[in-house]
């Protein structure tokens, strides 16, 4: 067995010897968005250890209902079995681990592999060998189990999964950032709702370029996204404008971070959503507090580390039309080195009319998505980070990265001391806090302590019938 | 011009005016090339076990890449004529191809304006300083129609052969 300390030492090494100092002084190096080595050991100790983001429970109402899904690199099938739980399964054949589900979506009782047959339940039970009198007598069916993720749970709707047996419950990974997330996924009792399929797509950028652009990175509103403004598609107060709206900011919250916009105290707002699902949103179960920043919300967005991101904002797909609120999740699935895949999902409140979803969805499409407004701007300059992250320069001259604004000595804010949630809460869209939270949870990730790896599991499925037939001999 | 004298040939010249305009970046010249009712669709593919049924069983009923009026073209192209779009901030260069186009007349729309027709595309599209371009595929299902002595596109449901973009973004039109 290989430990930290026998690992040949790579270049990701060297960064991370010099990145606790570096995050001090709020710097990251620049090669962390590309590199190999800094890629495989995130696989391992970040995609390996979190808590990851499968899927939405309103994707699969119905027994047998199933997509496919991943964490990290690993491809896995996220379906409801017969009895209605919900599984999150390596998609792979215990036989010889060929592919056992090779579609998008679909709703099925079974998985049978296309390479000798082998059958499971959805639940991942192996119910069908062939040949089982002349090939497999003493075959343990109950052994060959679908390989399933370590930890499953899910959290208002959104089902999570590690593949760590170890990591923390689901509700102290999310930790305080719950009181958060709640605002954005329990404004009404029934909670939100995924519509449609998701949108996936390729960009040549590093998963952390998206993570960590949605715990704040207001100050890129103005220029990324100044198309927007000069023609009037989003409005000054959502574009971030000084004097139009209050700027949030939320670091430090187990890990994860928020940036709203709001407007002053007793000015409304509400992510645009129309009266009628304004008075529901007391029957979510959320405080006086919380509501009061729902109440006043133009934008929110965070990041739940490591790669799921939420955006709740209203937009116009038609400049002389009124913003319809909607809520976008998305996650970074890494690809590569500096490449990533975007998964993007719309939600609206489930109580709410098929024409509010159908309005909320084209809202959602039109700014947040591969042809969304906002979105495809952000795309491109994603792309410079990781092409400035893969240069020999960034290593010869040991390139860092500044995430400075807002630090003691540089920002003008200071924290909010009477706050009523969780968090370092700061009263300025001028800092990059959050940027920086989601980058030490990065650091403390990358340099913990790996999982052993766990020789008894692998050896589980062995039987007594393979060692006395004898067939080593031959 | 009606529907009935429209020639295959009229069609094709139609499309290759249309791919002029965008393979030029003349969006506002290809608006002018619509109908002001247009409804212009661009469903996301879902991979699915095969059941035998038609093309549109692909492709989610709910979820889309783009879903578009008149209204909302028109504002993406006046978001592409600012010089802060930087998705288009320099253009894509594209090339579209269009070919096997196919009459369906008489099925869908008003058969006395519209002409139905089915064509596959293949679109070229090189960003920064690649070689190697991104290339875009599918079929187009569109109603073309009869507006004096022209024709204008009325509806188009665009069936890419993805389901996964790998352009970074959806910043042209199809």
């Amino acid at each position: 067995m290989t430990t930290h300390d026998e690992r040949p030492r790579e270049r990701v090494d060297d960064l991370l010897a010099h990145m606790g100092e570096d995050l001090e002084r709020g710097m990251v190096p620049a090669e962390v968005f590309n590199d190999k080595s800094v890629y495989r050991r995130e696989l391992r100790q970040i995609f390996g250890r979190c808590w990851v983001y499968i899927g939405h429970v309103s994707e699969i109402p119905n027994n047998g209902d199933y997509h496919v899904r991943r964490i990290g690199e690993d491809p896995f099938i996220f379906v409801r079995d017969e009895e209605g739980e919900i599984r999150v399964m390596l998609n792979s054949c215990r036989h010889r681990g060929s592919t056992v589900c090779r579609t998008d979506a679909g709703n099925t009782s079974h998985f049978r592999c296309p390479y000798h047959a082998w059958t499971y339940k959805n639940d991942g039970t192996l119910v069908g060998v062939p040949a089982r009198p002349s090939g497999y007598r003493q075959l343990d069916l109950g052994q060959w189990s679908m390989i399933s993720a370590a930890q499953v749970d899910t959290f208002r709707g959104l089902v999570f999964a590690t593949l760590d047996p170890d990591a923390p419950a689901l509700e102290d990974y999310l930790g305080k950032f719950r009181w958060y997330l709640d605002m954005q996924f329990a404004l009404t009792e029934g909670g939100m709702e995924v519509i449609g399929e998701p949108h996936r797509w390729y960009i040549d950028a590093d998963w952390k370029s998206g993570g960590e652009n949605f715990t704040g990175d207001s100050s890129h509103t103005q220029m990324t996204h100044r198309s927007l403004l000069e023609t009037g598609i989003a409005s000054e107060a959502g574009a971030g404008k000084t004097g139009k709206a209050h700027g949030l900011h939320v670091n430090d919250c187990d890990g994860h971070a928020i940036s709203m916009r709001v407007m002053p105290p007793g000015v409304e707002s509400c992510f645009n959503y129309p009266p009628e699902m304004q008075e529901l949103f007391t029957e979510g179960g959320l405080s006086e507090a919380q509501l009061d920043l729902v109440r006043r919300g133009v934008v929110h967005d965070g990041t739940v580390f490591p790669n799921l991101s939420f955006i709740h904002f209203s937009a116009k797909d038609d400049v002389e039309k009124e913003e319809t609120a909607f809520l976008s999740i998305r996650t970074w699935q890494p690809r590569g080195p500096g490449r990533m895949e975007v998964w993007n999902w719309t939600l609206a409140p489930a109580e709410a009319s098929q024409e509010f979803k159908e309005k909320a969805y084209r809202a959602g499409m039109a700014s947040f998505s591969p042809s969304g407004t906002f979105e495809q701007d952000d795309a491109i300059v994603w792309t410079g980070v990781a092409r400035t992250g893969g240069t020999l320069t960034a290593e010869l001259q040991d390139l860092r990265f500044n995430y400075q604004m807002g630090m003691p000595g540089m920002g003008s804010a200071e924290p909010i001391e009477d706050w009523p949630g969780p968090g370092v809460a700061w009263p300025s869209n001028s800092g990059e806090s959050g940027l920086r939270t989601f980058h030490r949870k990065w650091f403390a990730h990358m340099t913990a302590l790996p999982r052993a790896s766990r020789p008894s599991s692998a050896a589980a499925g062995s039987t007594s019938a393979s060692t006395s037939a004898g067939e080593g001999a031959s | 011009m009606s529907t009935l004298t429209v020639t295959t040939e009229d069609v094709a010249d139609f499309y290759s005016l249309e791919a002029e305009h965008l393979d030029r970046a003349d969006v506002t010249g290809w608006l002018d090339l619509l109908t002001e009712d247009v409804d212009y669709r661009v469903p996301i593919r879902v991979v699915r076990e095969k059941a035998g049924k038609p093309v549109e069983s692909d492709f989610s009923h709910r979820g889309h890449f783009m879903w578009e009026n008149y209204g909302t073209l028109r504002t993406r192209v006046l978001r592409l004529e600012s010089e802060f779009a930087w998705a288009e901030q320099p253009p894509t260069r594209t090339r579209r191809l269009v070919t096997n186009i196919r009459r369906r007349d008489g099925l869908g729309g008003d058969p006395e304006h519209d002409v139905r027709v089915l064509s596959n595309f293949a679109i070229y599209c090189y960003r920064g300083d690649s070689p190697e371009p991104f290339v875009l595929t599918g079929e187009r299902d569109d109603l073309l129609r009869v507006v004096g002595d022209d024709l204008r596109l009325a509806r188009r449901v665009v069936y890419l052969d993805t389901n996964v973009l790998g352009t970074h973004a959806l910043s042209i039109f199809l």
